[in-house]
C-alpha cells in the first residue's frame, strides 16, 4: 500500500468510452525466508492480467532472465579466483516499470475513493499481474545499468 | 548478465527477475555499484550471497571452497510428501568414479 503511494502508480480518472477497465484482487501470503522461517505477511494488489486485450492493453511480454548454467559459471569463477560475492534484491520489483499503453483498472477492492467510486485507475506504472509487468521493469533496469557503464553479456 | 570493468577491477552482475547477484574482485567497486543501484531503485542489500535461486551457497575462502546445496528444497519436498521423519541413508558410489564433462545432462 505504502509503496503504491510513494511510486505514484495511478491517477483517478473517468473511464473513456469504448474502453474497459481491468479487474484486480488482493493476494495475501506469508513470505518465508530461504530457510523456511516466516519473514513477514504480505498483501499485494494484482491486476487481472488475463482480462487484458492483446494489441490494446499490451504488446510484448517476454522477460530475459539469467540461465542457471550462467549462474553456475559465475560461481565457478568466484571460487576459482576468490572473488567477492554479494546479493541484492529489488523491492516492490514490478512497481518501478513505466508502461507504454493506456491501461485502466478498477479501484482497489475495499479502498475506493469516497465520492469518486465510479472513477477508474489510469495506470502510470506497471503493477503485478499485468501482462507486461515483469518486462517493463526489466527494460527500465536494463537501460539504467547500461548508463552506469555495464555491458550486457550473452 | 552484465559486466563492467575499469583498470584492474571488474564486476559481474546477474539479474534474475528481482534477484541480483554481484561478483567482483574489488570491494570498493562493488560498494559503489551497490550504492548506485540503491539510489536508482528501491533495493534491499542482502549482504554476502547466501542463496541464489533457492540454492544455498557455502563458502570457505581460506580453502577456496564454494559449494552449492539444495538442502532447503530437499527438506521442503520431503515435508510435502511426509517423508521428513525418514532415516537418511547413504548411497554407495564407486569411489574410483571420476566425473567428467561429458557425463553432464545434455538437455540443460
Amino acid at each position: 500500500m505504502e509503496s503504491m503511494k510513494i511510486n505514484q502508480v495511478w491517477d483517478l480518472v473517468d473511464l473513456p468510452s469504448r474502453r474497459r477497465s481491468i479487474g484486480n484482487k488482493w493476494v495475501l501470503k506469508i513470505k518465508r525466508k530461504a530457510d523456511g522461517l516466516i519473514e513477514r505477511y504480505k498483501a499485494r494488489l494484482v491486476a487481472k492480467g488475463y482480462t487484458q486485450e492483446e494489441g490494446i492493453d499490451y504488446e510484448d511480454t517476454f522477460l530475459p532472465v539469467v540461465r542457471i548454467t550462467s549462474v553456475r559459471l559465475i560461481l565457478a569463477i568466484v571460487a576459482h579466483i576468490d572473488l567477492e560475492l554479494y546479493q541484492m534484491d529489488v523491492r516492490t520489483a514490478f512497481l518501478n516499470g513505466e508502461i507504454n499503453e493506456e491501461i485502466y483498472m478498477d479501484q482497489r477492492l475495499g479502498f475506493e475513493a469516497k465520492g469518486q467510486e465510479r472513477k477508474v485507475c489510469k495506470l502510470k506504472r506497471s503493477i503485478y499481474g499485468l501482462k507486461q509487468a515483469s518486462r517493463q521493469r526489466n527494460v527500465k533496469f536494463h537501460q539504467a545499468i547500461l548508463k552506469d557503464g555495464f555491458t550486457m553479456m550473452e | 548478465m552484465y559486466l563492467k570493468s575499469s583498470n584492474n577491477s571488474f564486476i559481474i552482475l546477474s539479474l534474475y527477475v528481482d534477484d541480483i547477484l554481484i561478483a567482483g574482485n574489488s570491494k570498493e567497486m562493488i560498494d559503489t555499484t551497490k550504492k548506485w543501484l540503491s539510489s536508482n531503485f528501491e533495493m534491499k542489500d542482502m549482504g554476502e550471497a547466501r542463496y541464489v535461486l533457492g540454492v544455498k551457497i557455502i563458502r570457505d575462502r581460506s580453502k577456496r571452497l564454494l559449494g552449492l546445496t539444495q538442502e532447503t528444497y530437499i527438506k521442503k519436498m520431503l515435508e510435502s510428501y511426509h517423508m521428513h521423519d525418514s532415516k537418511p541413508m547413504d548411497t554407495l558410489v564407486d569411489k574410483s568414479l571420476s566425473l567428467r564433462c561429458d557425463m553432464c545432462p545434455k538437455t540443460l
